[in-house]
């Protein structure tokens, strides 16, 4: 949770890299010290258990992909609210394509379900300049009526479909391990051996490490890796620094011979496809289009996208600490327990720092506090097992008020340019 | 005079006519016959028994259009309406319920103690988004999906009331619960709710448009920095817009709980913040407009329940609902719009009379 404020800083700085590869390492020795701490304290044994972590990666994907999106859109300078939306309308897409094609033609059909939005969304913002935000929630409802609407008509007359599903996807993209570690390419899988033995630290290990590389479907390695390629294309080329400008201060990038409109339509178009892709991946996971699979889910990209600061490092951390803690509410109370105690922990921690390096009081107290509570809550608290379905959104909600004070928007989010201002 | 009634007609007659038209659209593509899909709602949908669950229905969603629409006017958007008025419903079931005293001490009670609870779901937004600069919109979706879990927890575990199948809260007696209005005979009835909608709607106005609040609230949404030099604390002005919104919101799920289930269960409708944010869109956050809009969008809703009976997909409904939260956004534009170029003509006419005038005089 650190990781979170130090994150953006880090990456804004890449020059000092060998610097910054050693901080990393510490700061997750740190994490995992305290990890075998909890497990211990709190007798979880799910905290660094293999399935644990490996369905905290799952979890990660789709927010993480739908949040970089976002991060396209709104550092071009446009508020995307109707994430959910565009997430929706890739499930259904992906559930339509992949009834034709298997897999593959699926996550194809959610990007193009995505994309039907974001040029609507384009449309009505950037020619019409409605409010981004009305125009986002409207994105939104219709969607999902649309979804409703469609699947009556496409889906319920099929075999193995209804108003709420699509027909079964027959197999699925495949799955790799990583070969000698965790038994990828027919290698044999010492890791699991190592974690079912029940060595003190190396087991633990053994699990977070074989959770992480096995089994992964190449879905999830495509979207894992649209995280630095985005902050590759964002940061270090020609397209990207026109975006950010766009942002910013569109005048300036128009005084300078850019085009505002042309870099915003991309940005959406960009935004609202791996919006799409998200929801063709979750298509993949449950084998076909099923309403309501998106959950919320554009809203928590969105709010990871906030909450990572605008930047692709705290993004990715954001929507990994979703997808872990929504993993762990999925297990037992136990591991959920462990958790808080975790980052009732980190909090303490953090507001003690922040208390010796007189960075103020009133930055210190509300995570010095919310610690005590945590920690007295993971410890003591008898605490309904079904508070665990919340985990996401409550470990969320905690480190937006601890951290929340360093957030700083794209200058011209939500602002409209006028195309009469525009050179074309 | 009339050009200023039918400009403020325009938008949302544009709006409905688009929505229409989109939904006829789909319902053609998709081998469906529109007119008679219209006909048969509009048959069903002006039905006395009709009519007046229309107007009923349309109380919670004008008390979700007023609250977005008390945010709005200090350029705050409350996605959270949907968990403040579900946390607030599950606290005035159980405050109704569990009251000894008669109904007018009950029903007052009931009414603040609802609209506490939905205060107090929108703090938590309102101070993270003065004291910590984070966007309201994010918190209040993360206090949306916690009041889910939380109303789940809370009514499994501590207010349920009997066992087995049994899900709801304990059930609200003759003393907590709204009576009717105006009785019609036949089960129908308008509800007691509705001129507690009718004062606020008027509440809404006089506070916004004829007190000094008011004015400070326009002030500090149009321009922070003026208000700021001007003595006006912002920051107050966001926290209290947030919590009357909240609080405003808490009174949506009553008319459901204390006038249809008589306790809070599962059959609390879940989607009335969306429709009542369209509604306040319709209506341009105006007290009037909004309640003409909840009005309409209740009319849609209910005359699509008759489709399902003769073969049509009831989605119709839903997906005009839809259009209408887009297309209103668009209707006004157009106006704006048109009003702009008619503004345009009227001076190139000017000027030209002018200069022919000129030429004239030469």
């Amino acid at each position: 949770m650190t990781a979170v404020t130090t994150t953006p800083a880090a990456s804004a700085v890449p020059s000092s890299g060998r610097r910054r590869a050693r901080s990393v390492l510490s700061w997750v020795l740190l994490g995992f010290g305290l990890l075998l701490i909890a497990q211990w304290v709190c007798d979880a044994p799910g905290l660094s258990s293999s399935s644990t972590w490996g369905s905290a990666l799952r979890l990660t994907v789709p927010i993480a992909v739908v949040a970089v999106g976002a991060l396209y859109s709104e550092r071009a300078g446009v508020i995307n609210v109707g994430l959910e939306g565009m997430m929706i309308g890739g499930t259904w897409g992906a559930g339509l394509f992949g009834w034709f094609g298997g897999p593959w033609v699926a996550l194809i059909g959610g990007v193009v379900g995505g994309l039907v939005f974001g040029l609507l969304m384009a449309v009505l913002c950037l020619e019409l300049g409605l409010n981004q935000l009305v125009v986002g929630v409207a994105i939104n409802v219709l969607a999902a009526a649309l979804a409703r609407f469609l699947s009556d008509i496409v889906f319920s007359g099929l075999d193995g479909g209804s108003v709420a599903r699509s027909p079964r996807i027959e197999g699925n993209v495949p799955r790799v391990s990583l070969p000698f570690l965790s038994g990828g390419f027919g290698t044999p899988d010492p890791l699991r051996d190592l974690e079912a033995t029940g060595i003190p630290v190396l087991s633990p290990l053994a699990g977070i490490v074989g959770g992480l590389t096995r089994d992964v479907s190449l879905a999830a390695i495509i979207g894992l890796a649209l995280i630095p390629l985005t902050a590759f294309v964002l940061w270090r080329t020609r397209f990207g620094l026109r975006m950010r400008a766009s942002g910013e201060e569109p005048a300036a990038l128009q005084a300078l011979g850019g085009h505002v409109h042309r870099t915003r339509y991309l940005a959406v178009l960009v935004g609202s496809g791996m919006a799409g892709f998200a929801g063709g991946y979750l298509v993949l996971i449950s084998q076909g289009y099923v309403e309501n699979q998106v959950a919320g889910r554009g809203f928590i990209g969105l709010a990871t996208l906030i909450f990572g600061n605008w930047m692709p490092g705290g993004v990715f951390a954001g929507s990994a600490l979703f997808g872990f803690s929504d993993a762990v509410g999925l297990g037992r109370p136990e591991t959920f327990r462990g958790m808080l105690f975790v980052l009732g922990a980190v909090f303490v921690v953090l507001g003690a720092v922040r208390l010796r390096r007189r960075l103020g009081v009133r930055s210190a107290v509300p995570s010095l506090i919310l610690g005590a509570v945590l920690l007295v809550a993971a410890l003591v608290l008898p605490l309904p097992s079904a508070l665990a379905t919340a985990a996401p959104y409550l470990v969320t909600l905690a480190v937006l008020v601890v951290a929340g004070t360093r957030m700083r928007p794209p200058r011209a989010l939500g602002r409209f340019f006028p195309r009469q201002n525009s050179s074309r | 005079m009339i050009a200023r009634i039918l400009r403020t007609v325009a938008g949302p007659v544009i709006a409905i006519v688009l929505a229409l038209v989109v939904t006829a659209l789909f319902l053609t593509v998709s081998g469906y016959s529109a007119a008679s899909a219209f006909e048969v709602m509009w048959t069903y949908g002006t039905t006395p028994e009709s009519l007046a669950s229309t107007v009923n229905n349309a109380i919670p969603l004008y008390f979700a259009g007023i609250a977005a629409a008390f945010s709005l006017r200090m350029g705050l958007f409350n996605i959270g309406v949907d968990g403040q008025y579900r946390v607030a419903a599950l606290v005035g079931a159980v405050v109704a319920a569990s009251l000894p005293f008669p109904l007018w001490i009950t029903l007052p009670l009931t009414l603040l103690a609802s609209a506490a609870a939905g205060a107090a779901w929108a703090l938590v937004p309102a101070l993270l988004k003065v004291y910590r600069g984070v966007n309201e919109v994010i918190t209040s979706i993360l206090m949306n999906a916690i009041a889910t879990t939380v109303v789940a927890v809370l009514l499994a575990d501590v207010f349920r009331s009997g066992g087995g199948q049994n899900t709801g809260s304990a059930p609200i007696g003759e003393n907590g619960s709204m009576p009717a209005l105006i009785d019609l005979g036949g089960r129908v009835q308008i509800s007691g709710f509705l001129p507690i909608a009718v004062l606020l709607g008027i509440g809404f106005f006089l506070l916004h448009e004829r007190t000094v609040w008011g004015y400070t609230v326009t002030v500090a949404n149009l321009s922070p920095d003026a208000a700021e030099s001007a003595g006006i604390s912002v920051r107050r002005r966001i926290v209290t817009s947030l919590l009357a919104s909240g609080a405003i919101a808490g009174l949506v799920g009553l008319p459901h709980v204390l006038g249809t289930a008589h306790r809070l269960d599962g059959t609390l409708p879940t989607d009335l913040m969306f429709t009542g944010l369209a509604a306040a869109l319709l209506g341009r956050s105006h007290p009037i407009g909004t309640a003409l809009g909840a009005l309409v969008l209740a009319f849609v809703e209910r005359s699509a329940q008759v489709l399902g009976i003769v073969k049509l997909p009831t989605e119709v409904g839903t997906l005009f609902l839809a259009v209408v939260l887009l297309s209103s956004a668009l209707g006004y534009w157009v106006v704006e719009n048109g009003e702009r170029r008619v503004a345009l003509m009227a001076a190139i006419r000017r000027t030209r009379a002018g200069r022919a005038k000129e030429a004239s005089t030469r």
